[in-house]
């Protein structure tokens, strides 16, 4: 028996079940609750795909650092359970539609990855996303969207300030 | 068996008893302690004066501010720590690459500074 | 005289069980490794690391916080509590039986949840105080690698690739312990509790991870025990802060000055350290728990639920110590002498006992560092709130930033530290002047005669937690 298979199936029925909560939760905390494990235990299946870097950073910043905004947005607004459970909201609407989108694209995608897995030899192995090869990629290969990524965050900075300023 | 995923055996039992502690250790006291509840004491605590009005009250904006620019030095932090780690492969070509990605945000704090929105009293 | 006599009758016990831990987790990791299965070693670490050596100074930590601040404002401290052992019944045996009357009390206490809370999220969050506190310290290396019985043996439990990112990330899962158990708890006090802790922790961690990219770069590592280094011997040459900067030797022993984080990195040794501290919410930076006035975020728990949020910041206050010394302090490499040590024969033929004087002196190190946080503790008063924020952003963030880019180039000049470790000397040459200078003006002052009390602590607290007049004044 391959212990990373049961180790694989364990994280993936963690994940869908935190993420099944995400929506069946009452309460919007809860359901932030849920989106915590959710990523955390996307990190664990993220580390048993080599991805190391990727996996850390997931736990690093939307594990610690996005979900505490949304924790934040959901104590500072008071959020309760929402009034209009189960009706059907222009908002809601947009959301499914977007949802079965998303489903749409990812199976496209799926079903045009090779079936055979990739072969890393032993050297490749021992480097694959590592991070010193992911920043050796981020800063040679790929410089351009690694710059373009600073104005996003500049338009972030800027883009909360302006929407708050008017209350600060 | 040697695996990348050798390393991660100690980690994963570390982050597994770190949680059952943290689940054991207070239902000692759950199960040891007296159970004797009542009104008052099940109200709010508040230094003996009556509590008034619900405790979950709506926050300043400012915190929310906080923790969207916690984000995103965040996420410069990630991306330093990559360059960190190949910096002395890079050398000035990397330092250059770092320095433009972070002039870019240090603009975004000069104006989030002159903004005023890093100032807790207003 | 005699008082004299009992501190160090009381140091050399500590030495003593500091060596003989460190010895039993050398053998212990050594006989598994051979009669077990290799990396079992990680796992016994598990025990002595984490559930011996930081559990039970984490504990002990308790009591000596209130001795060291008796001591401190000039009282006794806790010593009523009595064994009922024939022969001790008379005996306060400095406090110790406090510790397990305390944890006693707190198991009987009764297990209380208020009213109007939410009672799951009021039972996870001191699980989500504790559990990622605890799990912290799994990246420290606490030894070196040594040879025991023909296996190799290191001191520490896991040495992922993404290295001290782990602390990064697991420690930013504790920020929802505290803020959950504010929310949950459907009280005012609790409430602001919460959020003010939130915000803080998140507003300082953004400092705490700028802080340590210039020793990243120095040593292009993010890895703890490459970070620490080994000495040069026969095999091979030093590296990470087991480097000299400078050397020379005297009878065939080596001394210099050694490429410790401190030495090389003395802005980032103060960003991280207040940083962390700020992280563990303790004076000055206290305003989430506020104890005079709000109580803090865990205000409505009791028992051993309480217990969860006490002891988890006792353990923040040892894993802080820990990775200071790792990162800032040479870990568990000797400032001299470390060259003849390693290539002494005897050492090299028994790896146990090389194993256990470094071991030790890791944790003399670590003992040393949280002594300076109890001094801290009780030295200043509590900041403002508005105060704490714009030391976060206004002064670590940028002056962590400014010195990524000045280390940077500074190891890009001249790759072999010199240049690093001449401007950081500097750095705390500027650092120490400006500290004293700040004294003698206070001292012309109005405070002529309160500041003989703390005449003996001054100089480390100052000028370890107090980056805001030297920081700005480097820059």
């Amino acid at each position: 028996m391959n212990v990373e298979l049961v180790l694989f199936g364990a994280f993936a029925l963690l994940t869908l079940l935190s993420a099944g909560l995400v929506i069946l939760a009452r309460s919007p905390i809860n359901s932030a609750m849920a989106l915590v494990s959710t990523f955390f235990f996307l990190a664990g299946i993220y580390v048993l795909l080599w991805a190391h870097t990727v996996a850390v950073v997931q736990v690093l910043v939307y594990a610690g650092a996005i979900m505490v905004l949304f924790l934040f947005v959901i104590m500072l607004l008071n959020l309760g359970e929402s009034a209009h459970r189960g009706k059907p909201t222009l908002s809601r609407i947009l959301g499914g539609a977007s949802a079965v989108g998303l489903l749409g694209v990812l199976g496209i995608t799926l079903s045009r990855v090779p079936a055979q897995p990739a072969n890393l030899g032993p050297q490749a192995q021992a480097t694959f996303g590592t991070m010193a090869s992911i920043g050796q990629s981020i800063f040679t290969q790929w410089l351009l969207p690694f710059e373009a990524v600073s104005l996003l965050l500049l338009v972030a900075m800027v883009g909360a300030v302006v929407v708050a300023k008017s209350r600060i | 068996m040697i695996t990348p995923l050798a390393p991660y055996l100690p980690l994963a039992v570390v982050l597994l008893l770190a949680g059952l502690m943290a689940m054991a250790i207070p239902q000692l006291t759950t199960r040891l302690g007296p159970k004797r509840p009542s009104a008052i004491k099940s109200s709010p605590f508040e230094a003996g004066s009556e509590s008034s009005g619900p405790a979950r009250q709506r926050f300043a904006v400012k915190f929310y501010v906080v923790a969207l620019l916690f984000i995103v030095f965040d996420v410069e932090a990630v991306f330093l720590y990559p360059w960190a780690v190949n910096f002395q492969a890079l050398g000035w070509f990397g330092y250059v690459e770092m320095l433009v990605f972070a002039a870019t945000l240090i603009v975004g704090l000069i104006y989030v500074w002159k903004k005023g929105a890093l100032d807790w009293e207003s | 005289m005699s008082r004299i006599l009992t501190m160090l009758v009381a140091m050399a016990t500590i030495v003593v069980a500091l060596a003989g831990g460190v010895a039993t987790a050398y053998l212990v990791g050594g006989f598994v490794e051979a009669h077990g299965f290799t990396g079992a070693s990680r796992l016994t670490n598990i025990v002595f690391l984490m559930l011996v050596f930081v559990m039970i100074i984490a504990t002990l930590l308790t009591l000596a916080e209130r001795k060291w601040s008796a001591f401190m404002q000039d009282r006794v401290g806790p010593n009523r509590a009595r064994l009922g052992i024939p022969g001790l019944k008379n005996r306060s045996l400095g406090g110790i039986p406090h510790i397990i009357t305390d944890v006693l009390k707190m198991l009987t206490k009764e297990d209380f949840i208020p009213g109007m809370a939410n009672r799951f999220l009021f039972n996870l969050g001191p699980l989500l105080a504790f559990a990622p506190v605890f799990a912290l310290f799994a990246v420290v290396p606490a030894g070196p690698t040594v040879t025991v019985l023909g296996q190799k043996v290191d001191m520490v439990v896991a040495t992922p690739d993404f290295g001290i990112l782990y602390l990064f990330a697991i420690a930013s899962l504790a920020v929802y312990g505290t803020a959950l158990a504010g929310w949950s708890s459907n009280n005012k006090f609790a409430l602001l509790g919460g959020v003010r802790a939130s915000a803080q922790m998140i507003s300082y961690e953004v400092a705490l991870g700028l802080s340590l990219v210039g020793l990243f770069l120095t040593f292009s590592s993010v890895q703890l025990p490459a970070l620490v280094g080994d000495v040069a011997n026969a095999l091979s040459p030093a590296t990470g802060q087991g480097q000299y900067l400078w050397s020379t030797q005297v009878f065939g022993l080596d001394i210099g000055i050694p490429a410790w984080g401190f030495i090389i990195q003395p802005l980032g040794f103060i960003g991280f350290f207040v940083a962390s501290f700020a992280e563990t919410k303790r004076a000055p930076f206290d305003v989430p728990e506020g104890e005079s006035e709000i109580i803090g975020y865990f205000v409505e728990y009791s028992g051993m639920k309480f217990g969860m949020f006490m002891i988890s910041e006792f353990v923040e206050v040892v894993v802080l110590a820990g990775v200071t010394t790792a990162l800032f302090f040479g870990g568990h490499n000797l400032p001299i002498f470390g060259e003849a040590l390693a290539n002494n024969a005897f050492m090299q033929e028994h790896g146990w006992v090389y194993g256990t004087i470094l071991g030790t002196v890791f944790w003399l190190k670590v003992l040393f560092l949280i002594w300076v946080q109890l001094v801290i503790r009780w030295t200043f008063p509590r900041f403002r709130y508005d105060q704490i924020q714009s030391l976060g952003w206004k002064i670590l963030l940028p002056v962590g930033l400014v010195n990524v880019f000045v280390t940077a180039a500074l190891v890009l000049w001249d790759p072999s530290l010199r240049a690093l470790g001449v401007v950081g000397i500097l750095e705390i040459a500027v650092f120490v002047a400006l500290t004293l200078s700040k004294k003698e003006n206070s001292e012309a002052g109005a405070h002529g005669d309160a500041h003989g009390h703390d005449h003996g602590h001054a100089a480390p607290a100052g000028a370890h937690a107090d980056p805001h007049p030297s920081a700005a004044g480097a820059h």
